[in-house]
């Protein structure tokens, strides 16, 4: 009897047992893109690149090179940095959609304005530039250019609403004064009732618009690449303003008076330009990464003293390739792989920032890495 | 009666005329409040867009001084005759892409004769006064337009996360139609007929 017993207890707890282990398997969910931008592809190049950490050229282009590590646990996708002040630097992360202030120590100190939609504030910050009174945020949500002062406190803003477009880049020319903010998202404005695509808009100190150039080359149309064409920006010391959208080795520089033209133009075997087309419509990042993956995209531009590096993402043996040119006769000097990305204009110093292998958590606490660009 | 029966009848006559005095009071300030809180209900509109719902209560407009972007001044919404009709448009100059695709809506709507008695007021809510004048400039608005440099109006009326938001209302605030921020045209044009419609109605 006692034997019956036990027998029909250990049925009913097999039952049990296999019941919890088919709950327990079934408790997959499908994954989300959103949730998990990185697919299979991307993720493997992400590790090759990090077994391969220890033949980074750094060295090679960047002088007196220092590390600072931030002090915030907060920081995960840190993508601009600027000078606030000769103690502070403004970083720009993209995963908290915030410019903390960072003391050059690493102290995480402060935010520099915030979240809010009145002026001070902002939703998307997509792009932070250093101006002669402290620091200049562009928001991508509300059309806005925010100044800050050294101090870190609120010092005006200007709004962009009427050209119609979403700022992704912005520069500053400190002998003119000007403003040139990057964008072309909106396909029509009303104040001029003509379809535009101009990505480049000129702006006085105060705000007043003084004109948009570079109409989006219609020939990348079809592949629909103005959908993914913020570019990289930088200056010269002599107030010269250089772009290049990340699909195309061609340096544009934008004159004094507003005009754009070629600086250089190059087809270098290492860099691809995209040949598939990018579609967007189902909004999925695993997908767009993957498209990413079959090119080579044009991630920094840093002009310095007649010398320009140009840094796309290759994912090769390690993730950037950095190729140097000397610009009085278009001769590429040298070409570096390293996993760092720079993040930053050069400063007074001629020290530029970097970023070691963001987005995937490689630097957490986030290592900001700086440097002089070494005579080539 | 001896004098104290004539005292306690006296009170008691007191009491009875203090407590219908009460009783009137209490009925007046009920009637007071229950018609403040029709008067209020009137002039409120559920904003919805994007499934976020915002309560925005008109009537408490009444006393935020703004500054007006045309005389310079602060002062608060003008008081209008009743058979006038007044679109107030509460907007962002920052934020207000949709605005760009509304702007002819208004102009179709300010030049259409059959609603001459249409008043279009901008309120500019999160928007500095640079921001404001370079908006006004920029799409040369001939409307009345004011602006919340005190940023009262978000928490005393309720502004929606989107704008701008269209709302024809009544000399007394009173909502007779109200629009979120809508790109899609046919909303607009839906919106626009409502208006035109209403207006129609008012004139005769």
């Amino acid at each position: 009897m006692a034997k019956h017993l036990w027998s029909r207890n250990r049925d009913i707890l097999h039952s049990l047992l296999s019941l919890f282990i088919i709950l327990v398997g079934c408790r997959t969910s499908p994954p989300d893109p959103l949730q998990h931008p990185y697919n299979n592809d991307y993720l493997a190049a992400s590790k090759r690149i990090e077994a391969n950490s220890a033949a980074d050229e750094i060295g090679r282009f960047l002088n007196n090179i220092s590390r600072m590590t931030i002090s915030s646990g907060d920081l995960t996708n840190v993508f601009r940095v600027a000078t606030l002040n000769s103690s502070e630097i403004a970083v720009l992360d993209g995963g908290t959609m915030l410019v903390h202030r960072v003391k050059t120590d690493g102290t995480d100190v402060a935010i520099l304005g915030g979240h809010g939609r009145e002026p001070g504030h902002y939703i998307s910050p997509s792009d932070l530039i250093t101006i002669p009174t402290g620091v200049a945020v562009v928001d991508f949500t509300t059309h806005r250019v925010i100044r800050y002062d050294t101090a870190g406190k609120f010092a005006g803003s200007f709004i962009y609403t009427p050209q119609g477009f979403s700022g992704s880049r912005i520069l500053y020319d400190q002998h003119a004064n000007t403003f040139a903010l990057f964008g072309n998202r909106w396909k029509s404005v009303y104040v001029s009732g003509q379809p535009t695509s101009d990505l480049v808009h000129l702006y006085k100190n105060d705000g007043t618009f003084v004109k948009s150039a570079f109409e989006f080359p219609s020939r990348l149309m079809p592949l629909g690449l103005i959908n993914d064409d913020a570019p990289v920006t930088s200056s010269d010391e002599a107030g010269n303003m250089y772009f290049m959208l990340p699909f195309e080795y061609t340096i544009h520089v934008i004159s004094p008076s507003g005009s754009v033209s070629d600086l250089l133009s190059s087809s270098v075997h290492t860099f691809h330009a995209p040949t598939t087309p990018l579609h967007l419509e189902d909004r999925d990042l695993a997908k767009f990464h993957s498209w990413e993956l079959q090119w080579t995209p044009i991630r920094a531009l840093v002009i310095d003293h007649g010398v320009a590096l140009v840094e796309y993402e290759a994912f090769d043996r390690l993730r950037y390739t950095v190729d140097v040119w000397r610009l009085s006769d278009h001769t590429k000097l040298a070409t570096y792989e390293t996993n760092c990305l720079i993040v930053s204009h050069p400063n007074e110093e001629r020290r530029i920032m970097l970023v070691n292998n963001p987005m995937f958590g490689g630097t957490r606490p986030y290592e900001l890495i700086f440097g002089t660009i070494s005579p080539q | 009666m001896n004098s104290s029966s004539e005292r306690f009848h006296l009170n008691k006559k007191a009491r009875q005329v203090i407590q219908i005095i009460v009783v009137i009071i209490c009925v007046a300030f009920v009637a007071k409040v229950t018609l403040q809180r029709r008067s209020e209900s009137r002039a409120e509109a559920y904003i919805v867009s994007d499934g976020e719902r915002t309560l925005m209560n008109l009537s408490r407009l009444r006393g935020i001084p703004l500054h007006n972007l045309r005389t310079g001044k602060s002062e608060e919404l003008q008081d209008r005759p009743r058979q006038k009709l007044r679109l107030l448009v509460f907007l962002t100059a920052a934020d207000c892409s949709t605005c760009l695709s509304q702007l002819p809506h208004w102009d179709f709507l300010s030049r259409t004769t059959a609603i001459k008695d249409l008043d279009i007021v901008l309120i500019f809510v999160y928007t500095s006064q640079d921001e404001a004048r370079s908006f006004l400039d920029a799409y040369r608005l001939p409307y009345d337009a004011f602006l919340d440099d005190r940023n009262l109006i978000p928490g005393a009326v309720g502004i929606p996360s989107k704008t701008p938001v269209s709302i024809l209302v009544r000399n007394d605030y009173e909502v007779l139609t109200a629009s979120p921020a809508t790109n899609s045209t046919d909303l607009q044009r839906s919106f626009e007929a409502r208006v035109q419609s209403i207006a129609e109605l008012n004139a005769k």
